[in-house]
């Protein structure tokens, strides 16, 4: 599964100064606008989110299921088999562990 | 060590204590453990920290926007959807004192098409004069480039509100619904259909008079064919109707159906297809069999209570009559609706003045006419009902063998053809031709055998399953096919035909639908048809997450999981994103793009989780956001973005690199030059030539053998093309010119056009125009103005007769040639 992509040098365009409306942020979600999707943040994140599944690994897939995927709270506790309140408590614990890993870096 | 779970225990204990006590308590827990004491105290404090940061930018006022909307200016946002805003404004030329609400649509949302279209149907709304609909008082596209709508404004409650709230019985708010009625079939006999009507669009004033809002996006009826389907709108699942789901035309009927949810939902209090948040009520809904749930069975005594009656009294009320008309309205077949709402209305008021509703009476009637018209023949043929049961039992005999017979036959086909023999020799060198063989094969034994479309379901799906693959050999975009898009898309279109019936509710079927969906994105996105293929997405997206999610394990369409299905579907629509945002130019645009990819690569995360014998591809994902960045980069004039795209590019290339080294086979080969290639390139744009020369030779001598090992493919003849160009093209810049010159001429040798350039045909434009500007530069750089004119002069002409190359990069080349030409003329 591929796509050939081949980007000319648009280095020369870039020459002509800097673009408006380019520092516009998209939140990953709603619920963790705190998180610019296209940012280095992404990268951070991406660190943090392995480290959180090491030590709780559903945690992270829940935040995978709800952030990226898109997938609302009763789809999540169905995929995972488990508790809609179950899922909030994931979601709060693993939010409230990912800010204070990130948010002290980014501010 | 303190260990994640006590600490998540005290975490969430703590929490639940009041704010001032939480600081003790914790510390009361955790006497001895002064690690978890550590660790709750920090997550609480930064828990309490995220609320405090939420909670200040959600309650921020969003910008009012300063652009002038022809006399009007915005004054405070006052709602919010999918893709417009909606102010309160005023008058701003003084002339006299107006307040109005002002709704803007989002301008990239916009195609030339939409914008076409948006100012033709506003002169219709104009014309829309009835005390139920909200007034159009004028529209037009603003300062800032985005289309606008006025309207006047309503103080309101939505009516489900408003009739909860005033404890409405029954026949109250019946009588508010003739009022919605009475203008929806006003605007169906002006030919507009609403296609969103929910509750939240239907306000009810101080008065109690309806006012319905939101006709700012509807469609006009019948002035030119689909012209619903080629646009990307976000509807209201709860109360779109099936057809809508599916992404298909959305007619009267549609519009007869939403009401059916609304009214069921005000006598009710319920839903009529089980529970709303549920994926499986979504899913079945989408394939189009779910059938409503009477209403006397989904009652509460909270919802008796809101309507100022007993359970047992709201129960009664609403069986018989009341039951019929909601379930006629809520048909899955559109056909067997309610043909206008003014007939649904009429049995309302039926029922109010205790006549008998015609949809009771009619289900005989119609189920008679069904009949004669499915048994014409049977019933000529038997004159004496005896030989017409006779009759339709042989018939019926003939046609069961028959499909028996068709059944084990394409079984055959799939299994052997399409399936084991081809997957065989898809993994060997230089198989297309062998691949082609297969193809024509199993294509005249389609052809034998498909005759008209097939009734039974399992048949059906056979066949359509058979016709994604088909599709697949034939031209599926970006992989090594035959390249023949155009016989590609109209097998997919026959799958996507064939499994979008409304009577299989299989999943099944809905994983080839999906299938066959994916498939013809993938071609839109090929064709430049950007916006297309992102609407085709946006409509096929949420059912195939639901069918990868809950659905039964082991779905397959074509070949493909669902797994693989939904992931492909997501990389698209980042694709089609990007590749819209680079046309626009647009850094925001790209922003998105970069988001979907993100998603896309925790979508493969997740599919690993899930089944973890499936290859780790979250790597190779990186690729795409390595792209997007190197856009953004352009766009923004940031080299940081290179910086992180290079990055992206790299852990792309090593989970390439692993897994050609697991499983080394041609296709596997390829994606591991590309990956290369791409990252050269990036480098490149970083402006490290060397790394990038490096890098590009060694994507070079992966790729050529798998190029020259399969001679007729145009894919691979291009994919190697599309590396030399890096070569050369790095090597230029690098000052080593001669050796660029060579490798570009080469990759020239390799990329023609045919003559007349159909839509499949415009991503090679593309790089056949990239060569000849990367040819123009080295040629400069020798002193040979004539032949850079002559490579710009070829480029011009190809992108004049149609490419996705961008206009604004069109205009470069015309710009660049203009000046090439002006220098070698001067030069003679």
């Amino acid at each position: 599964m591929l796509m050939r992509l081949i980007l000319i040098d648009h280095a020369r365009q870039a020459r002509a100064g800097k673009r408006p409306g380019s520092q516009a942020r998209v939140p990953l979600h709603e619920e963790m606008a705190w998180v610019d999707a296209t940012s280095d943040e992404m990268l951070d994140l991406d660190v943090a989110l392995n480290e959180l599944e090491a030590v709780a690994e559903r945690k992270v897939r829940v935040l995978d299921l709800r952030y990226f995927l898109g997938c609302t709270n009763e789809e999540a506790a169905q995929v995972l088999g488990v508790s809609r309140p179950t899922i909030d408590r994931d979601l709060e614990f693993a939010k409230a562990w990912l800010y204070r890993r990130l948010a002290g870096r980014s501010r | 060590m303190a260990s994640i779970e006590r600490i998540e225990s005290v975490f969430h204990q703590a929490l639940a204590q009041p704010p001032e006590l939480r600081a003790a308590w914790i510390e009361a827990q955790c006497r001895d453990d002064a690690a978890t004491l550590r660790e709750v105290l920090s997550l609480v404090e930064a828990h309490d920290e995220m609320r405090r940061e939420s909670a200040a930018t959600s309650s921020e006022p969003a910008p009012v926007p300063g652009a002038q909307f022809g006399p009007y200016c915005a004054v405070e946002l006052i709602g919010r959807g999918g893709m417009s805003a909606v102010y309160r404004a005023r008058r701003a030329d003084g002339q006299f004192e107006q307040t109005v609400a002002l709704k803007i649509l989002s301008a990239h949302l916009a195609s030339p098409e939409f914008l076409r279209r948006f100012q033709k149907e506003r002169q219709l709304l104009a014309t829309l004069r009835h005390p139920h609909i909200t007034r159009l008082v004028d529209g037009g596209v603003s300062s800032a480039g985005d289309p606008f709508l006025i309207t006047e404004l309503i103080e309101g409650q939505a009516i489900d509100r408003f009739c909860d709230g005033g404890r409405l019985p029954v026949a109250a708010r019946l009588e508010l619904l003739l009022q919605v009625c009475d203008a929806v079939d006003y605007a169906h006999r002006n030919l507009i259909v609403h296609r969103d009507l929910k509750p939240a669009n239907i306000l009810v004033d101080a008065e109690g008079s309806v006012k319905l809002l939101d006709f700012g996006t509807a469609g006009l009826l019948d002035a030119d064919r689909d012209t619903t389907v080629t646009r990307a709108r976000m509807l209201t699942p709860r109360y779109a109707s099936p057809e809508q789901i599916r992404g298909e035309r959305a007619g009267i009927a549609s519009d007869v159906f939403s009401l059916g949810v609304v009214a069921y939902e005000l006598l009710t209090g319920g839903w009529p297809f089980g529970d709303p948040a549920s994926v499986l009520s979504q899913m079945n809904r989408a394939v189009g069999n779910t059938a409503a749930s009477v209403p006397q069975g989904v009652i509460t005594p909270g919802a008796a209570e809101s309507r100022a009656v007993s359970v047992e009294q709201l129960r009664r009320a609403l069986k018989g009559d009341l039951s019929a008309i909601l379930l006629r309205a809520l048909c899955a077949d559109p056909a067997r609706r309610y043909d206008t709402v003014r007939e649904l209305a009429e049995d309302v008021r039926r029922y109010l003045e205790g006549r008998p509703v015609a949809a009771r009476g009619g289900q005989w009637l119609y189920r008679a006419r069904k009949f004669a018209a499915r048994n014409r023949w049977r019933i000529v043929l038997g004159g004496a009902a005896a030989a017409a049961v006779l009759a339709a039992g042989v018939y019926s005999f003939l046609e069961y063998g028959r499909n028996q017979r068709r059944m084990v036959q394409i079984r055959e086909l799939s299994r052997s053809y399409l399936t084991d023999i081809f997957r065989e020799v898809s993994n060997l060198p230089g198989s297309s031709r062998a691949q082609m063989m297969i193809l024509s094969q199993a294509r005249t034994n389609l052809h034998a055998i498909e005759g008209d479309a097939p009734r039974d379901p399992e048949l059906r799906r056979a066949l359509a399953d058979a016709y994604v693959r088909l599709a697949e050999i034939q031209g599926e975009p970006f992989v090594l096919s035959m390249g023949d898009s155009a016989g590609a898309l109209a097998s997919y279109r026959k799958a996507e035909s064939l499994s979008s019936s409304t009577r299989d509710r299989n999943p099944q079927t809905t994983a080839i639908l999906a299938g066959s969906r994916m498939g013809i994105a993938a071609l839109q996105v090929r064709a430049g048809e950007y916006r297309e293929a992102a609407a085709t997405l946006h409509s096929a997206l949420d059912p195939a997450r639901q069918l990868w999610l809950t659905g039964p394990p082991g779905l397959e369409a074509g070949g493909r999981s669902t797994a693989a299905i939904y992931i492909r579907m997501s990389m698209l629509l980042g694709h089609a994103l990007m590749r819209a945002a680079d046309v626009d130019r647009s850094a925001g645009g790209i922003r998105e793009a970069l988001a979907q990819f993100q998603r896309t690569i925790a979508i493969a995360r997740e599919a690993r989780r899930r089944n973890p014998s499936l290859p780790d591809l979250a790597g190779r994902y990186s690729q795409y956001t390595g792209y997007a960045l190197e856009l953004l980069a352009a766009f923004t004039g940031d080299p940081q973005y290179y910086r992180q795209g290079l990055e992206a590019h790299l852990r792309a290339v090593e989970s390439d690199r692993a897994e050609f080294a697991r499983l080394a086979n041609p296709q596997h080969q390829r994606d591991y030059a590309d990956a290369l290639a791409g990252a050269a390139w990036c480098a490149h744009l970083a402006g490290e030539h060397g790394v990038a020369i490096e890098m590009a030779g060694h994507a070079l001598t992966l790729m050529e053998p798998v190029s020259l090992s399969d001679p007729s493919s145009l894919e691979a003849r291009h994919d190697l093309a599309a590396v030399y160009l890096r070569l050369g093209g790095s090597e230029q810049a690098a000052g080593r010119v001669s050796d660029g010159l060579r490798h570009l001429a080469k990759a020239r040798s390799m990329v023609g056009l045919p003559e007349k350039i159909g839509p499949a045909d415009r991503e090679t434009v593309v790089l056949y125009v990239d060569l000849r500007e990367q040819l123009a530069q080295a040629l400069l750089k020798r002193g040979d103005r004539a032949g850079a004119a002559q490579a710009l002069g070829e480029a011009v002409a190809a992108v004049r007769a149609g490419s996705s190359v961008p206009p604004w990069r069109a205009a470069e080349f015309e710009r660049q040639w203009q000046a090439a030409a002006a220098a070698a003329n001067e030069r003679r």
